[in-house]
């Protein structure tokens, strides 16, 4: 009798198994053909000299590019603005959430205000600053009218900060509501413990509300620095595919290596900083596992 | 029932996921290379002028072909009064059997009397317009003359009073069930048999052509104001009573009573009269034909087509007849794709050649701009991107202008050239403009040469002919019109173009336009007025007559060129080039530039036919361009140096040239010309080097400076940031 339920039993898994292959199929197949096997493919023309003869030329490509000058450039910009972007969307992320996640007057309309940037389509953004920070824009009509000289803001160094305010108005709002949801699901019975036994303002915040956060933090980092090497269209669209050295960044390498169908260099530096990548994103890890830990436990 | 319910849905999501997935794999533009549809039968016609005879008013009629032809004898008389003794056939060919008859016709008494179109009826007479001059030619009149199947006239009917036109020369007949169709470029007219109007129709757009269906409905193709129109006309011939919107420029032909065909230099398209449906049938490369001269379309009862043309190679007529091909006749041949932005006639003429002759592989062209491209930009990415997935065995990269940028798609030739061809019959200087990084990577078929001219009395004052040279004659001929197209842009294009490799080391990757050199371009360049003000009426062939230009562009693709400026300028040219840092310099530019892609399956047959495209013999219409076998522009020259005389052995002009202003007479060449044009080829460098991209930047970095919005230093600066990336890229 007990055999027989046993067998039973076994059947049942083994048609629920089954059942959950067959909804997980679909995903599978698409994350393996869209994700997986291009990523391979990736790496296989990374090693090759040409798509035609095909000749394993082992880590040749890579020496070829990382010896590049405009990827080295590139790079160097690349992680110069995430220097700046990354931990600027994280804070000033945070610093949003917390001021909203009080009582204040029209809480919602702000919300809903840091939000609107990701409905606006890039083109319609990029038409705006460029009507503010062109060489003709309204930004220099001010300073010329107050005697001062005009400033090539995409022609020069300036460049780099006008992208910056860009991206953080572009992407601030998203990582307000990943903290403002965080925030809000933080036990508060805890914060009460702590308002009784009158732990400060900034206790509370620093000693349970950043540990709580920490997850979430990881999280917006994580996508604050891919957000940030992806940096591309705003630039191609105000400057093009050459633009002033500050603003070439790893993307707009990739972008151009794909014009002049040198496939194997933009393999290669995609692969390259992907690695990069993964590093940057393995060391967070880290840094988040030490200091949330006992919030988990 | 729940879990049924499950079962299905999660099938149907599968299902889904599974039909999306396969979706992705195609697109909507993708790029279709299919096998021969049609095969075409030729009948070589007849030439349209031979010494002493000249032929005119070709028609189609099923398998009949009537045509006009006029053969007159030698001059006579006296110097003053040269009298011409023509005689006029009427001749009637069955193009099936080729069964000839040739019907003598006297059209009038008068000697003055012209022959208009002629037709060949059903009952096999014939009819047609004939133009009559008085004496004095003070007088004309138009006659409709009717003549029998021999050629003799049975009615002669002045029609000149019936249909009231202004201009008598009738350029198109018709043959309708119950009259004819008259046109003369604007207006058209119904008469009847006796030469009664039965209705008039003015327009004042040119009128291209008028046919008309079996059931009698007729169709002119007029020049619309906004493209080309078809319009029909109503039964009771007032009005027109339909449009049809059509693509180019080209003729109607009525096809059946549902139907009429749109005929253009690129294929024929059957437009549906009752819907308006427009249905592509084929391009006229994709069944052999090379014209863009067509007299006649015909749908014949069995679905095939019968066209007829002018053959400018060969100096004839050519009929052909268009069918469906069988599937045991498909895919009997390699196809070698032959991508191209733009098809040139020398490469056109070809492909129709090799593929009515080749028995292995038959050329597949497809070209990126069509009368639907809309930005050239576009065109040329998709035509990049097509090539980047190996959609081509051949291309043409003439229009790209940088070689240089597409070599990873590419196979060098130099292998192919060196087993086939003796290098040294080939213009040296032209292989290298082809070349990149030391392999050649296209075969051209003809170039021109770009360079600068300077009138004789001026020539020494060019000094080493440096930027700095330039600077300084600008500075002391600042009064004068320095250059054609005098505008900021061009001015620095001219400093630039010469000098582009001293700012720009391609294999090092490096640029310097933060140097004082294009410092002084620059500041050159800005002395000239702006692109805006930019002179369209200016005539700088007479500017040179009169020594009202210092510099002019000499564009050099024949001898005649050089000939042009030598005779324009007093006391002839002297040929400088662009400055550059070693003098005066010469820009090649080659044309029909093919080559063969490296992901070709088919790399021998496509080097078959560059091979063949290269040693064509010119035909009679070929261009008098120089080509890049040696022997052959020898041949150019020698015959520019002909001297052509008239009856009593002096010289005359062998062309007229004119730009609308001012007109020049070209003799024979001298053997001074001559020289000038191989010194110029053997001093021409490869090319000027000077990609699309370097240019854009510097053209578009330079204009806040022309407009006083940056310092000369800001701007050299930048330019040197953003060329210097794309150098390095490139690298």
């Amino acid at each position: 009798m007990k055999g027989r339920n046993g067998n039973q039993l076994k059947k049942k898994n083994a048609r629920r198994k089954l059942g959950a292959i067959g909804f997980l199929a679909p995903s599978l197949l698409g994350v393996f053909l869209f994700f997986i096997l291009p990523f391979f493919v990736v790496i296989y023309y990374s090693l090759i000299d040409n798509p035609i003869s095909a000749n394993f030329v082992g880590i040749e490509n890579y020496i070829n590019v990382t010896r590049n000058g405009a990827f080295k450039a590139a790079s160097i910009n690349t992680l110069k603005f995430s220097a700046m972007a990354m931990p600027l969307s994280v804070i000033l992320g945070l610093i949003l959430a917390i001021l909203l996640d009080r009582k204040i007057p029209l809480r919602s309309q702000i919300r809903t205000s840091f939000l609107t940037p990701m409905m606006v389509p890039v083109a319609s953004i990029v038409l705006i600053v460029q009507v503010l920070v062109d060489l003709n824009g309204v930004v220099n009509n001010i300073l010329t009218r107050h005697g001062l000289q005009a400033i090539d803001w995409f022609k020069s160094d300036y460049g780099l900060f006008v992208i910056l305010i860009l991206f953080l108005w572009k992407n601030l709002g998203y990582n307000m509501i990943l903290f403002l949801s965080a925030l809000e699901s933080i036990p508060r019975d805890i914060l009460e413990v702590a308002y009784l036994e009158s732990a400060t303002s900034w206790q509370i915040f620093w000693k349970i509300k950043i540990r709580y956060l920490s997850s979430t933090i990881l999280f917006v980092t994580i996508l604050s620095l891919i957000n940030s090497f992806k940096v591309f269209r705003e630039i191609y669209l105000l400057t093009g595919g050459y633009p002033y050295d500050s603003l070439y960044m790893l993307q707009t390498f990739m972008n151009n290596t794909f014009v002049s169908l040198d496939y194997q260099k933009l393999s290669t530096a995609a692969i390259i900083m992907s690695l990069a990548m993964i590093i940057i994103i393995g060391f967070l890890f880290i840094v988040e596992n030490h200091f949330g830990k006992d919030v988990e436990e | 029932m729940k879990k049924t319910f499950i079962k299905v849905l999660s099938i149907a999501a599968i299902g889904l996921l599974g039909i999306s997935l396969s979706a992705c794999g195609k697109k909507d533009d993708e790029v279709k290379f299919d096998t021969t549809e049609y095969v075409t039968e030729y009948v070589e016609v007849e030439a349209r002028s031979e010494e002493n005879s000249y032929s005119s008013s070709f028609s189609l009629n099923g398998d009949y072909l009537t045509y006009l032809k006029v053969e007159y004898s030698s001059f006579e008389g006296e110097e003053d009064s040269y009298e011409s003794n023509e005689t006029f056939k009427l001749i009637s060919k069955n193009v099936k059997t080729g069964e000839e008859k040739q019907i003598p016709i006297k059209i009038s008494e008068s000697t003055n009397a012209y022959p208009g179109e002629f037709r060949m009826t059903k009952d096999g007479s014939f009819v047609g317009t004939v133009m009559e001059y008085s004496e004095d030619f003070e007088e004309v009149n138009s006659f409709l003359v009717n003549l029998d199947g021999n050629g003799s006239i049975i009615k002669k009917t002045n029609i000149s009073d019936s249909i009231k036109a202004d201009n008598l020369y009738i350029n198109s007949l018709i043959l309708a069930n119950d009259g004819l169709v008259l046109g003369n470029g604007q207006d058209i007219y119904k008469i009847d048999f006796d030469g009664k109007l039965i209705g008039k129709i003015s327009t004042s757009n040119y009128i291209n052509s008028i046919s008309t269906t079996p059931s009698g409905k007729v169709f002119v193709c007029i020049d619309g104001n906004q493209g080309m129109n078809i319009k029909s006309i109503n039964d009771k011939f007032t009005d027109f009573d339909q449009t049809i919107d059509v693509e180019g420029w080209g003729s109607a032909y009525g096809a059946d009573d549902e139907s009429i065909l749109y005929c253009t230099y690129r294929g024929l398209q059957q437009i549906n009269i009752n819907t308006n449906e427009k249905k592509d049938l084929f391009s006229w490369i994709d069944v052999d034909v090379d014209s863009t001269n067509f007299d006649s379309v015909v749908k014949n009862a069995d679905g095939s087509f019968t066209a007829m043309y002018y053959d400018y190679e060969n100096g004839k007529y050519e009929i052909v007849k268009i069918r469906e091909a069988l599937d045991s006749e498909k895919g009997s041949k390699e196809t070698i794709v032959l991508g191209t932005y733009y098809i040139d006639s020398d490469v056109r003429r070809s492909v129709v050649k090799f593929n009515r002759t080749n028995s292995n592989a038959r050329i597949k062209v497809v070209e990126y701009m069509n009368d639907d491209t809309i930005s050239y930009e576009d065109s040329l990415k998709k035509f990049t991107a097509d090539l980047g997935n190996g959609a081509f065995d051949l291309v043409d990269l003439s229009s790209s202008n940088s070689i240089g940028k597409y070599t990873k798609a590419l196979e060098p030739l130099d292998n192919y050239i060196t087993k086939d061809l003796d290098k040294n019959e080939y213009f040296e200087k032209v292989l290298e403009a082809c070349s990149y990084d030391g392999k050649i990577y296209a075969m051209p078929k003809t170039f021109s040469v770009s360079t600068l001219a300077i009138s004789k009395k001026h020539a020494d004052e060019i000094g080493s002919w440096t930027i700095k040279d330039l600077v300084a004659l600008r500075k002391k001929y600042s009064d004068k019109t320095f250059m054609e197209r005098g505008t900021q842009s061009q001015a620095l294009y001219l400093a630039l173009l010469g000098s582009f490799d001293t700012f720009v080391d391609e294999n090092a990757g490096k640029c310097n336009f933060d140097s004082e050199d294009f410092k002084e371009a620059l500041e050159f360049a800005k002395t000239f007025k702006t692109d805006d003000n930019f002179d369209y009426d200016f005539d700088s062939w007479g500017a040179i007559k009169t020594d009202d230009i210092l510099l002019f562009d000499v564009y050099i693709s024949s001898l005649e060129y050089i000939q042009l400026f030598d005779t324009l300028a007093d006391g002839g040219i002297e040929i400088i080039g662009y400055p550059s840092k070693d003098g005066g310099k010469h820009i090649i530019n080659a044309y029909s530039a093919l080559s063969i892609t490296s992901k070709s399956k088919h790399k021998d047959l496509a080097w078959e036919f560059i091979k063949s495209f290269i040693n064509e013999e010119e035909g009679s219409y070929g261009r008098e361009s120089f080509n890049i076998h040696k022997a052959k522009t020898d041949a150019i020259m020698k015959k520019a140096m002909e001297k052509e005389l008239d009856f009593e052995g002096n010289e005359v002009s062998k062309m007229s040239w004119g730009n609308g202003q001012t007109d020049v007479d070209i003799y024979a060449a001298t053997q001074e010309e001559v020289d000038m044009a191989y010194e110029v080829i053997e001093k021409a460098s490869s090319s000027a080097g000077m990609d699309d991209e370097v240019v854009q930047i510097i053209l578009e970095e330079c204009q806040p400076y022309f407009n006083n919005q940056k310092s000369v230093e800001e701007t050299a600066k930048v330019i040197q940031s953003r060329v210097n990336i794309f150098l390095q890229e490139r690298k």
